[in-house]
């Protein structure tokens, strides 16, 4: 779909829509969402023209810090809610998730921020996750990531304990011989790129933002 | 009796299910109207801001938040209030001066003022650093003790205990938490200074049960010395903290609680860290009955906890202002750093964190500090804290507006690097640990960045 082949009222509409997730407005993304709809605009067009490149401008606006997570977490719930009324105009074959992840805080840790963070941005950038919450023992990862079919396992923690934790889940992948099956990612205050090739990880983030761009690396986007 | 017995402990499953996403969002909008009508706001060209009218009105929307929004308990998922009357029944009641410590190891805790003349207690410590166990840990703590300036000796992260990892929940913590005090115990000993009080928060372990099992007169904390008690980011506590807070008072040991309130997050921006912040100190004064509060901001940016980013030392020196001049309730800057030991901006970091502590009404530490794991390990030494305690010294008494400037210049030394810190070294590489003294490489450099602080206005009496 080129742009510039769509009528005045069409572009219009898009403009909206995507201003409506710039602005956070749940109500101005449904309205606009339905009205995409009733211009003849297909959903996925939708998403990819619109949705994706306005989440794109939040998420990099929040690691500039020109915005702070609540502001952030508006912007994702007024794009959940163009979601949901696109998601009836598609077709099965149209829908699709980048990936899906199960994260959380691993066992006796209770420290979340980061992981919700990197939550929100990972669900504005097209990712589907189970977030476990915090104190997640190693054998609840890898059961909600059997279950679920997720891709990733990815493990938060700010205690030095926590990294017996990671440490242990993956051994328990080894032990299980189903290592293989999924990918498993850190982040955390005491976790660092050499934590994570020492343990076996499949990679490790800095910052929620960097782990994004890991999760876009790891996985390929299902059409 | 208001505060933990038993107005806290009555009413953590008191009233209706609050869901935490609902708590957490609504945060901000409600933050955002207190910025406003108090006019809170934040130059970043000020780190420590010499305004008491400001302070006096961010105390004021402090108090104002902590007793509509209160406190959410996890375990239950409710949420607990105060009355102002309740509140001011705690903060006006609190008993000082304070001792803490036995013979000549004893010390004073008084309340402060901005720029207030009173000795600041500076607690000296590496919590949150991974540290070698056994003698490498007690040699640290050894360091601690033989600085003069430290007052007070916080614990490390031992990375195993008997060469084995720490899991959360297994016994092995309880192990690991209880050699760990006996390494501090014999450290102070060792170090002339058995009577110094501790202050822990066990590495070893990051659950109750053993943060309770170091209570032991002989060997573990004694009367008089303090246990962690946190609270969570943003207004939160649990079943866990709590259960440390009671077992800590019934034995005579002082309650240390932390606030942690994020730039970043759910808090918003540095004025709305400082709100959450002050609401968090008195809520900590009233829901824990404790002592005092660590005072340790945080910005999303910052991966390790440093508290020495621009917009984290603003909101420190904020708080520390509007508690200090409105309350007797005492507060500690936490000194996180970025830079690890053995570097130039780690002990510049040092200063600038004790600079804007002492001048803003609060006490030090402890730190210098920061977390690290994994293979980041032994990366903190005793010369970051003679920094510390050396520089807090030197400011007592200092306007703010001077401290402003010295806060400044440390920020032009250490800044560009923030979030990718030199590597440093670790701390047996710094120090000849068989004679428990510096080595002269790090020593030359303590030297140089001190001479440079002093002729940029720290007055260094020695």
């Amino acid at each position: 779909m080129n742009l510039n082949d769509l009528s005045d009222s069409q572009q219009t509409v898009l403009k909206e829509l995507y201003q409506g997730v710039l602005d956070g407005d749940e109500e101005q993304c449904t309205l606009m969402a339905q009205k995409t709809h009733e211009e003849g605009i297909p959903p996925l067009e939708v998403i990819d023209r619109v949705l994706t490149p306005a989440l794109r401008e939040v998420g990099e606006a929040f690691n500039r810090m020109d915005i702070y997570l609540p502001e952030m977490v508006v912007c994702a719930d007024a794009m959940q809610a163009a979601i949901k009324v696109l998601e009836q105009f598609f077709d099965k074959a149209d829908q699709r998730t980048k990936g899906t992840l199960v994260l959380g805080t691993v066992k006796g840790d209770i420290h979340d921020i980061g992981k919700n963070i990197f939550k929100v941005l990972l669900e504005v950038n097209g990712f589907k996750v189970i977030d476990l919450g915090r104190d997640i023992a190693p054998v609840t990862f890898i059961d909600q990531a059997e279950d679920s079919g997720a891709e990733i396992i990815a493990m938060s923690g700010l205690l030095s304990t926590s990294l017996s934790m990671m440490r242990d889940t993956i051994q328990i992948l080894n032990d299980d011989g189903i290592r293989d099956k999924f990918n498993v990612i850190i982040g955390g205050g005491p976790t660092s790129q050499n934590f994570a090739e020492e343990i076996g990880a499949d990679g490790y983030a800095d910052t929620a933002y960097e782990g994004v761009q890991l999760c876009n690396e790891i996985l390929i986007v299902k059409a | 009796m208001p505060g933990l017995h038993f107005d806290t402990l009555d009413r953590l499953n008191s009233g209706s299910r609050v869901r935490e996403d609902d708590f957490d969002k609504s945060i901000f909008p409600r933050v955002k109207e207190l910025i406003k009508k108090y006019e809170i706001k934040f130059d970043p060209e000020t780190p420590v801001p010499a305004d008491d009218a400001m302070a006096d009105r961010l105390f004021a929307a402090g108090m104002e938040y902590a007793v509509e929004k209160g406190l959410w308990v996890l375990d239950t998922q409710k949420v607990i209030k105060f009355t102002a009357a309740e509140i001011w029944r705690v903060l006006d009641n609190l008993h000082s001066p304070l001792w803490f410590g036995h013979a000549k190891d004893q010390v004073c805790l008084q309340p402060r003022k901005p720029e207030s003349t009173i000795r600041p207690l500076v607690l000296g410590g590496a919590a949150g650093s991974s540290v070698t166990e056994g003698e490498i840990y007690t040699k640290l703590m050894m360091g601690y003790a033989l600085e003069p300036t430290i007052d007070m000796i916080s614990n490390a992260n031992p990375t195993f205990i008997e060469g084995r990892e720490i899991q959360p929940f297994s016994p092995l913590e309880t192990h690991g938490a209880i050699q760990e005090v006996g390494w501090i115990r014999e450290a102070v000993r060792r170090s002339g200074r058995p009577g110094m009080p501790l202050w822990v928060a066990p590495g070893a372990a990051a659950t109750a049960p053993p943060a309770i099992a170091i209570i032991n007169e002989e060997r573990g904390i004694r009367k008089g010395d303090f246990l962690y008690a946190a609270m969570l980011t943003e207004l939160k506590i649990d079943f866990d903290r709590l259960t440390r807070a009671v077992a800590a008072i019934e034995n005579e040991i002082h309650v240390a609680t932390l606030l942690a309130p994020m730039i970043g997050g759910w808090a918003g921006p540095p004025e709305g860290a400082a709100v959450v912040g002050v609401a968090e100190c008195i809520l900590a004064a009233t829901a824990f009955s404790a002592t005092i509060a660590v005072n340790h901001p945080v910005i999303m940016t910052l991966k390790n906890g440093a508290t020495t980013h621009r917009q984290t030392l603003w909101v420190e020196s904020a708080i520390g202002q509007a508690m200090s001049r409105n309350t007797n309730f005492p507060l500690g800057q936490n000194v996180f750093v970025d830079a690890r030991a053995g570097t130039r901006e780690i002990l510049y970091e040092a200063a600038a964190n004790a600079a804007v502590a002492v001048s803003s009404g609060q006490h030090t530490g402890a730190g210098p500090s920061g977390v690290t794991g994994g293979d980041d390990v032994d990366m903190i030494s005793p010369m970051e804290a003679r920094m510390m305690g050396e520089v807090s010294r030197a400011v007592t008494g200092m306007s703010r507006v001077d401290a402003n400037e010295i806060v400044k210049y440390c920020l032009q030394q250490y800044e560009p690097t923030l979030g990718h810190p030199p590597r440093g070294k670790r701390y047996q590489d710094l120090y000849d640990l068989e004679c428990m003294k510096p080595g002269q490489e790090w020593l030359d450099l303590f030297e140089t960045v001190k001479a440079d602080l002093k002729a940029h206005g720290v007055p260094f009496r020695y």
